[in-house]
């Protein structure tokens, strides 16, 4: 005890004051770094408000031609609005999931038929190539990284609040190791943390919203000003409960903690933010080249952004993010690898939850299996899990194109077709798409007859 | 729980008031059961194998010692044989069967066979570290170097300490037990070169290592996509990686200790700035070195034997620390070509004296130093290949385009982290090469109020790098996979 009275209080003293001294410095980044993240925010909101004021102007159209001005005008404002969300957000990990959250809360493509599944998906399946063989369906691939049912249960109630419109085909890339959720480590909280993708754009809608409901309180329609501000507390009652998370151990406290700290969760971002402040730089949109559409003399011309080359973190090539496809090309030579998956019961309850889901919304599903390079694996488990798949597509009528069993094709067989025994390259995803289309209009034209 | 985690942030407090505050006869119990919850938060079933390990040594060690006494020299003999056995044979089944698995896959794909698949293994967290501080102290009671401990709760501590428990450094008995049987006292200069040591420590892990890995894992996981001075970026950058990692998580260790009155062994002494094969083996992982040393290399006839036993003493040794380091034959590679260095630089260096003697660079002491720093730096990276690549097609790759035009591609790291890894690095080397000075060491560390300032300010400083530029995706230390 001795000691401990000695040595400790001396210690601790010099502790708390190296403490001072290093946060000292952070709390005055912290500030700038919410300041610059804010003014940020702000550029993209300024734009999504052109975009909400031409939505209005056209919803106050009088005649056919004003309509047709004023939905050309809507086309053009979202592109650029788009086009300002791809230049603040394209360098931040894995843009391809800002680009589809950008979808899911902004409706661009108004997609019947959207693709979910994991990684497999997400590099596997280019809706150009679907499109160019199904030209009456608009695609989306909306497949994530490290997704797994349970995943897709609550990325589904995102979908909702963010009023998608109910799809009438739900291509469902299904993996043989899809209900194992060592391997597919995806959380809702990884979309849903502040700076993440959902939580920008809630923020990007919540401002949209309070901004129309104040502009509606400043007509003359019948919108008491209590209405109103009931309405601004739903919104952010809605935000902080997006912020609520269950803490179930100490990492998820530190990651609480942390999330609300910018000076950490923006780390990346440092650079830029010095930049700012340097230079008094404005977050004016840098566009590239913009290549012009067809002229139309009367009508505004929506402008066609090119991108130069950018790559993400780990490979994803973000520049070509298509409806939300994007290529990953990684070198492979071919090896081989074991593979082994384990079924975890909570991942096979939601895989029926979200069947459940389908059937109470009326919509088709089709579970497809992306091709694998089959000579680059042994998938332990693979038969038992597969054998699983189809008695859950029996069990709701749905088909199951399986590319690396009964439709397994040459592409299997060529390993430049992968990044990886199990992704797909540029080179793969081409061919593989084109074979989807292919089959997939062969059904639905059987299903007409 | 790793040492870069919020849990042993509170965890090591707790047990440094805990273990003061309690008099001096409950404090080994309490140490060890902190020990042991330290290493069941990593798998709680795998103390059994830790379990397992103790009772066979312990036992195996009275044995030893009770049959030597008796004079039943055979005895003796048979019962240290079954405790290695038993050591060796664990460490075979949990670290080596996967590497059996490969190999037999390898042939039998060549041959046409089914492949086979045996039970997934997790590997026990640190079991190369613990089973070989326990065979060290099996050897040493064996060989009558050490006195048999006869109190369980004391073996039990020795090898179970939690400091060094997962990654060394792999102490000895004589130097560990001695320290953790004396009184401890909690003394400021403990409390401030301890942590001191763990700051640094944690420095080097998740600012330095944790940041190049970034962009060594770019290289060494995309290798088809890098040539020539990509290359040599993904080579330079995983060179400093595996040194702050192991030796960051070696500085916390040691540091953890210190704060408790316990010296444990120093584990790296700046080995970059080695001028010679030789010299880097003797500051790199010094622990692990000396025991291989000490219990393979001496007992073969270490360099008391003819040239060509003496390569083929080098060549086994380092093939065997090889091994040791990882379930693969790259590593097996790695290790035989630190051995060819060693061989060839005891022929070689009367061709370098002579160099060094026609070029007059002899009477220039530190440009002599300067180039052999150089040289050998470049040659340690090049093994380190071996030691990281993935399969031996990514390794001839790597050699056959190391000389190439240059292919490179780092955009997809933001502008943020390849910052970071500069001010890491230049950190890094300014503290490295500051420590080379024994006068400005000393000085660092004495009571002048100008050093005290200079000395919290510095501390400071760490501390605001390591919360703003450190990488926080609890990558575990590289040699917790060992």
């Amino acid at each position: 005890m001795t000691d401990i009275k000695k040595s400790l209080p001396k210690a601790l003293l010099k502790g708390l004051i190296v403490i001072l001294l290093a946060v000292l410095p952070m709390f005055i980044m912290n500030i700038a770094m919410e300041n610059f993240l804010d003014a940020e925010l702000e550029a993209v909101q300024i734009a999504a408000e052109k975009t909400l004021a031409a939505k209005k102007a056209l919803e106050e159209a009088q005649d056919q031609y004003e309509r047709e001005r004023l939905e050309a005008e809507l086309a053009v404002k979202k592109a650029e609005q788009y086009e300002e969300f791809y230049q603040k957000y394209k360098r931040r990990d894995s843009y391809h999931y800002y680009g589809q959250f950008y979808e899911m809360y902004e409706n661009m493509y108004n997609a019947d038929t959207i693709i979910i599944g994991t990684s497999h998906a997400a590099h596997g399946l280019n809706p150009l190539y679907l499109e160019e063989e199904i030209t009456d369906r608009s695609f989306y691939n909306f497949g994530l990284n490290g997704s797994n049912p349970s995943y897709y249960v609550d990325w589904f109630k995102l979908f909702e609040k963010a009023e998608y419109p109910r799809p009438k085909t739900v291509i469902f890339c299904v993996d043989w190791f899809m209900f194992d959720s060592g391997w597919l480590w995806r959380r809702i909280d990884f979309d849903t943390n502040p700076d993440c993708p959902a939580n920008i754009m809630e923020k990007i809608k919540a401002r949209e919203y309070l901004d129309s409901v104040s502009a509606t309180v400043d007509t003359d329609e019948d919108t008491s000003d209590e209405t109103a501000q009931d309405q601004i507390e739903v919104v952010q009652t809605e935000q902080a409960e997006n912020e609520d998370k269950k803490i179930k151990n100490l990492d998820d406290l530190t990651t609480e903690i942390f999330s609300h700290v910018a000076i950490i969760y923006s780390r990346d971002r440092i650079p830029e933010m010095i930049k700012y402040y340097l230079t008094g730089a404005s977050f004016t949109t840098e566009t590239e080249e913009v290549v012009q559409t067809e002229k139309n003399e009367e009508l505004p011309e929506v402008p066609v952004y090119e991108h130069e080359y950018l790559a993400d973190s780990i490979g994803n090539i973000t520049s070509e993010f298509y409806k939300g496809f994007i290529p990953w090309e990684a070198y492979y030579d071919g090896s081989f690898s074991v593979a082994q998956a384990t079924n975890y019961d909570d991942q096979i309850a939601s895989m029926y939850k979200l069947m459940e889901m389908f059937e109470d919304w009326g919509c088709e599903v089709i579970f497809v299996q992306i091709p694998e390079y089959i000579k680059g694996r042994r998938a332990v488990h693979e038969k038992e899990n597969d054998e699983l798949l189809s008695k859950i597509a029996e069990k709701y009528g749905v088909p199951f194109f399986n590319y690396n069993t009964d439709l397994a094709s040459e592409i299997n067989d060529d390993y430049t077709n992968y990044s990886d025994w199990g992704h797909m390259s540029r080179k793969g995803s081409i061919a593989f798409s084109q074979r989807l289309a292919q089959d997939l209009k062969a059904y639905w034209d059987g299903q007409a007859e | 729980m790793l040492f870069n985690s919020i849990e042993f942030l509170i965890f090591f407090p707790i047990v440094i008031i805990g273990y003061f505050l309690l008099p001096q006869k409950f404090r080994k119990y309490f140490l060890l059961a902190a020990s042991c919850y330290f290493y069941m938060s990593f798998i709680p079933k795998y103390i059994l194998i830790l379990l397992v390990t103790t009772v066979v040594d312990f036992t195996g060690a009275v044995a030893i010692d009770y049959f030597n006494n008796k004079g039943k020299k055979k005895a003796a003999i048979a019962s240290f044989v079954t405790a290695v056995l038993i050591n060796v044979g664990m460490l075979v089944f949990f670290k080596y069967l996967g590497m059996l698995e490969d190999t037999i896959n390898f042939f039998g794909k060549k041959l046409d066979m089914r492949t086979v698949v045996f039970p997934e293994v997790v590997l026990p967290i640190g079991i190369s570290f613990h089973t070989f501080q326990s065979m060290g102290y099996l050897i040493d009671v064996y060989t009558g170097k050490e006195k048999v401990c006869k109190n369980f709760i004391d073996f039990a501590l020795f090898l179970m300490f939690f400091p060094q428990l997962v990654a060394g450094p792999i102490e000895r008995y004589g130097n560990l037990m001695g320290q953790l049987k004396a009184e401890h006292h909690l003394t400021y200069d403990n409390i401030s070169a301890g942590g001191r040591m763990m700051l640094w420590g944690m420095f080097k892990k998740v600012v330095v290592a944790d940041n190049l890995a970034m962009f060594a894992d770019a290289v060494f996981d995309n290798v088809g996509n890098y040539s020539g001075w990509g290359l040599v970026v993904g080579i330079l950058c995983f060179t400093i990686q595996i040194y702050c990692d192991f030796s960051g998580y070696s500085d916390i260790a040691i540091g953890a200790a210190r704060v408790m009155d316990i010296r444990l062994m120093k584990n790296f002494d700046t080995p970059y700035f080695s001028a010679s094969t030789p010299e880097f083996w003797r500051r790199w992982h010094i622990s692990l070195s000396t025991w291989f040393k000490d219990y393979i290399y001496i007992p073969l006839g270490g360099n008391r034997v003819s040239t060509p036993r003496w390569c083929f003493n080098q060549l086994v040794t380092f093939a065997v620390s090889g091994i040791w380091h990882g379930a693969s034959f790259t590593f097996v590679i790695w290790g035989l070509l630190n051995g060819i260095y060693i061989v060839v630089s005891r022929f070689v260096k009367p061709i370098k004296d002579k160099f060094y003697e026609i070029t007059r660079i002899g009477k220039l002491p530190h440009l002599r130093r300067f180039i052999g720093i150089a040289i050998t730096f470049v040659m340690i990276a090049l093994t380190w290949v071996f030691f990281r690549a993935n399969t031996f097609s990514d390794v001839f790759y790597v050699f056959t385009h190391l000389f190439t035009s240059t292919t490179m591609d780092f955009s997809h790291i933001t502008l943020f982290r390849h910052c970071v890894a500069v001010i890491a690095v230049a950190v890094l080397l300014a503290v490295d090469l500051m420590t080379q000075s024994e006068k400005l060491k000393e000085w660092y560390v004495s009571a002048k109020m100008s050093s005290q300032v200079v000395r919290l300010l510095s501390y400071a400083f760490i501390l605001f790098l390591i919360v703003v530029l450190g990488a926080y995706d609890n990558k575990s230390f590289i040699y917790f996979q060992f």
